[in-house]
């Protein structure tokens, strides 16, 4: 029998997150996310630009989603799930492993989209609070899609842009302290755009949300059974 | 023991699984054998960790495969569906798994050739999975069951889709893998895919183990099930009206230059037949037992239900 010896969660954490990468250059999805980040810098530089930050946050609700929810998501849904739950993995480290994967693709696909077209639109960098509120957006944004897509694995891609963009931007048109459970309305407040609610706040509230959905995702991920 | 699952039960909601399983498994290979539905599949993913028991326990190695993470790298799973990452290449998809199973990145590669080369699988082995047949994701999928050098392993439904030429050689690469001591468990719904591997089987049928042993064994526990003899001859009628009046005889059928007799006394019958042959001088081109086969075997155990 050859020697007993199980991967550690950095090993299985670091080989989840290369597979993804790989599997993800391979996918059309990259191709597909390219084309969305584009549309900002084509609406920079068609000289509109005067709700530029508006129609970027547009591509934060889309982006993560993209990434995150359709490579969860149809894992369990084609139970190509069972040839990574049949390894002795904790189930937590394959989820991680996508998440430090994709998330970080997500972000700096956002932002980078933000930063070339605001460069069309003004000769300038943006101001960085506004990289940061999107960038952290765009983390929270994929701990919504992560969960969501082990809550419904089938559809987690939609139903985490409608829940992002219908709900969670709904909560944070709502006055007082409830959009503080908005991700977008957090995002919002970090990038410095926020009269109501302050960067600091901003970003508690971001953390916290974060949090509650990684939660939901990592519990959900260790109690699935296919 | 490899495997001890102890009033094992399975529901998903109201739906039945399996149902209060009790079951030994050795090293060597081992057949589970059921129509589509009958809870092989879920069986199997108990077996691999994948599920928890509803009721009852299942121990892998005396450690329960669900929670206990360590004795997962001890077992390789095949899983039925074909589908796997198609984006990476046969080399890339085992080298992967072989990581995730514990072995060290610097021996994985070299450890994922020569599974990929155990499953004759070497010259397409930087193609990429999505354009495989149905043979070769299969090889593939036992390729990334093996190897990390497992000491279960369960393999579900291997051989389906399969063209002959391919079966008959996973058959024999599994064999082997039985040989070399380990314990490896094959589901099929198809009767000929075990027989060719193994006679020691595991029936279940609808969430049950029906019966388990060597297939003779298995014969045992069905002997008020009359035993079939089919003559192939020249003159089947003779021998049919030679024995029509022995009271051993259950039921005399006629095919095609064939005579099928049932009897509770196969010994006598033998004895009798032979007599017959002799007297009449009758042709025999061949004489068989299709009790032998798993498929009678299967049949009286499910009362035929299984192939309605």
């Amino acid at each position: 029998m050859s020697e007993l010896r199980v991967p550690t969660a950095g090993e299985a954490l670091a080989t989840m997150a290369r597979l993804t990468l790989v599997r993800m250059t391979r996918g059309k999805l990259i191709w597909i996310s390219i084309a969305m980040a584009v549309l900002p810098i084509l609406y920079a530089a068609s000289g509109i630009g005067s709700s530029l930050f508006t129609f970027q946050m547009l591509v934060l609700t889309v982006m993560p989603p993209l990434f995150v929810a359709p490579s969860i998501g149809e894992e369990i849904e084609d139970r190509t799930a069972t040839y990574l739950w049949s390894r002795p993995l904790p189930r937590w480290t394959i989820l991680a492993g996508k998440l430090v994967a994709l998330a970080p693709v997500a972000m700096i696909v956002t932002v980078g989209s933000w930063i070339a077209a605001t460069w069309i639109a003004s000769k300038a960098l943006p101001p960085t609070g506004t990289m940061v509120g999107l960038g952290a957006g765009a983390l929270a944004i994929s701990a919504i899609s992560a969960a969501i897509a082990t809550l419904a694995p089938k559809h987690g891609m939609a139903l985490s842009i409608i829940y992002v963009m219908m709900i969670d931007g709904g909560i944070g048109l709502i006055p007082g302290s409830i959009r503080l459970a908005s991700v977008t309305h957090a995002a919002t407040a970090i990038a410095g755009l926020s009269d109501e609610t302050s960067p600091v706040t901003g970003a508690i509230a971001l953390i916290v949300i974060a949090s509650v959905w990684f939660a939901v995702a990592f519990r959900r991920i260790g109690r699935l059974e296919t | 023991m490899s495997v001890v699952a102890k009033g094992c039960s399975k529901w998903y909601g109201h739906v039945l699984g399996v149902s209060d399983i009790d079951l030994t498994l050795r090293p060597g290979i081992v057949g589970l054998l059921g129509p589509n539905g009958a809870g092989k599949s879920t069986l199997m993913k108990l077996m691999a960790g994948l599920l928890r028991p509803s009721r009852g326990s299942l121990a892998v190695f005396d450690k329960n495969p669900f929670d206990d993470i360590a004795v997962r790298r001890r077992i390789g799973y095949a899983p039925e569906h074909e589908k796997t990452w198609d984006e990476l290449s046969a080399l890339e998809l085992v080298t992967v798994m072989a990581e995730l199973a514990g072995v060290e990145r610097s021996r994985s590669r070299r450890a994922a050739e020569t599974a990929i080369e155990e499953m004759g699988m070497t010259k397409a082995m930087h193609r990429r999975v999505y354009g495989f047949s149905k043979g070769m994701r299969q090889r593939t999928k036992l390729a990334t069951a093996i190897a990390h050098d497992p000491d279960l392993l369960l393999l579900d439904e291997p051989l389906t889709g399969v063209d002959p030429v391919a079966r008959a050689d996973i058959v024999e690469r599994i064999r082997k893998l039985g040989e070399a001591g380990k314990t490896v468990v094959v589901s099929s719904h198809v009767l000929y895919e075990i027989e060719a591997l193994t006679s020691e089987i595991v029936v279940i049928y609808r969430g049950q183990v029906l019966a388990e042993g060597n297939v003779y064994e298995i014969r045992k526990l069905i002997d008020k099930q009359p035993h079939r003899i089919r003559i192939e001859c020249d003159q089947p009628h003779a021998i049919g009206s030679a024995l029509a009046s022995a009271e051993h005889v259950a039921r005399i059928g006629f095919e095609r230059g064939a005579v099928l007799i049932e009897t509770r006394d196969p010994d006598r019958c033998y004895d009798q037949v032979a007599e017959a042959v002799l007297a009449g001088g009758i042709a025999v081109t061949n004489l068989t037992s299709p009790d032998n086969n798993l498929g009678a075997v299967f049949d009286y155990l499910t009362g035929g239900a299984a192939r309605e």
